[in-house]
């Protein structure tokens, strides 16, 4: 369990100039923010369970939680702002 | 406690990011593909089975979906590369088609005002041949366009087209310097002829060598015949 929370967090970070380099290209000015954040608190959530892997107590778990919700919300705001971006770019119908 | 918390409010937003995801508008001209749409709702469904999977683990039912969590977990980031990179893609598609559109608009009017100057346009390639003519050109050369060539040619077979006291074809216009005020003597073989002058722009690739040449002329006396002149 320990060696895939670690795989995952990895393969998360690998990811990243993948996700900064094609988020920074997109016209959706507002929405890249927003997913961006939620990518961020992903990595976030991996990092808390690998921490939750070696210190107990439960903070950690709680924070692996926490952060979750919080990229349910980034998802919620961006897919909002993507909304408006996609209004802006077709114009008027 | 703050887990299960979380992991309800996590569950209620992720319901709510489904119906605005489901709303934005995709196909046409929208930046936002059903491919990018469909990757984000991907995304968003594994992490609504990992939240389930985890607000249930102290009830042990679906334990297989506890066991899933690390792998469903895993899901999300690729899901977001694939929305992202599909976005980006939809994008240049969309920035390709504008330039491609405006191309067309700038030459259909650039053609409307070539067609309806009085002054003769033609385009000459390096060895002389014209490869386009506008309404006074052809009017003016008695020009027509050669079916299935893809160019033109003169209907005046033997037509003699000259430089001032030098005779010449239009390969005389083709050089990599601009001819300005040139006139030109245009003879056909019953022995009319039109005397126009000339200016010329050329067109150089980057080497210098010659791609063609644009040549605009009017008309400097009127038509006539050779015992006339």
């Amino acid at each position: 369990m320990e060696g895939a929370a670690v795989f995952r967090l990895l393969l998360a970070l690998a990811m990243a100039p993948l996700v900064w380099g094609v988020g920074k290209r997109l016209r959706l000015r507002r929405a890249v923010p927003a997913f961006a954040a939620a990518y961020g608190l992903t990595v976030a959530a991996y990092a808390a369970d690998v921490m939750d892997d070696v210190f107990t107590g439960g903070f950690f778990d709680s924070m692996h939680h926490v952060a979750y919700a919080l990229v349910a919300l980034s998802v919620v705001v961006g897919a909002v702002l993507a909304r408006a971006d996609v209004a802006d770019a077709v114009g008027p119908q | 406690m703050i887990g299960v918390a979380s992991d309800i409010l996590a569950l209620v937003l992720f319901a709510v990011a489904t119906v605005v995801i489901v709303s934005i508008p995709s196909g046409g001209n929208s930046p936002f593909s059903v491919g990018a749409k469909s990757f984000l709702l991907a995304a968003v469904a594994a992490n609504t089975l990992v939240t389930i999977g985890s607000a249930l683990r102290p009830t042990n039912v679906f334990p297989l979906l506890h066991d899933a969590q690390g792998g469903l977990e895993l899901l999300w980031v690729p899901f977001s590369a694939f929305m992202a990179y599909s976005l980006y893609t939809r994008q240049q598609v969309l920035e390709v088609e504008t330039l491609r559109r405006s191309a067309v608009q700038a030459n259909e009017m650039l053609e409307s005002i070539m067609h309806t100057t009085q002054t003769g346009i033609v385009v000459l390639d390096p060895t002389g041949a014209i490869t386009f003519a506008n309404g006074a050109a052809r009017q003016l050369l008695d020009l027509e366009e050669a079916a299935g060539v893809g160019g033109w040619i003169s209907i005046s077979t033997g037509l003699d087209v000259g430089m001032e006291s030098e005779r010449k074809d239009f390969a005389a216009l083709c050089t990599e310097r601009k001819l300005s005020n040139v006139t030109l003597t245009v003879t056909w073989p019953n022995g009319w002829r039109r005397r126009l002058l000339v200016n010329t722009e050329p067109a150089l690739r980057e080497d210098g060598r010659l791609v063609e040449v644009v040549a605009a002329f009017v008309e400097t006396e009127p038509w006539r015949t050779a015992a006339a002149q």
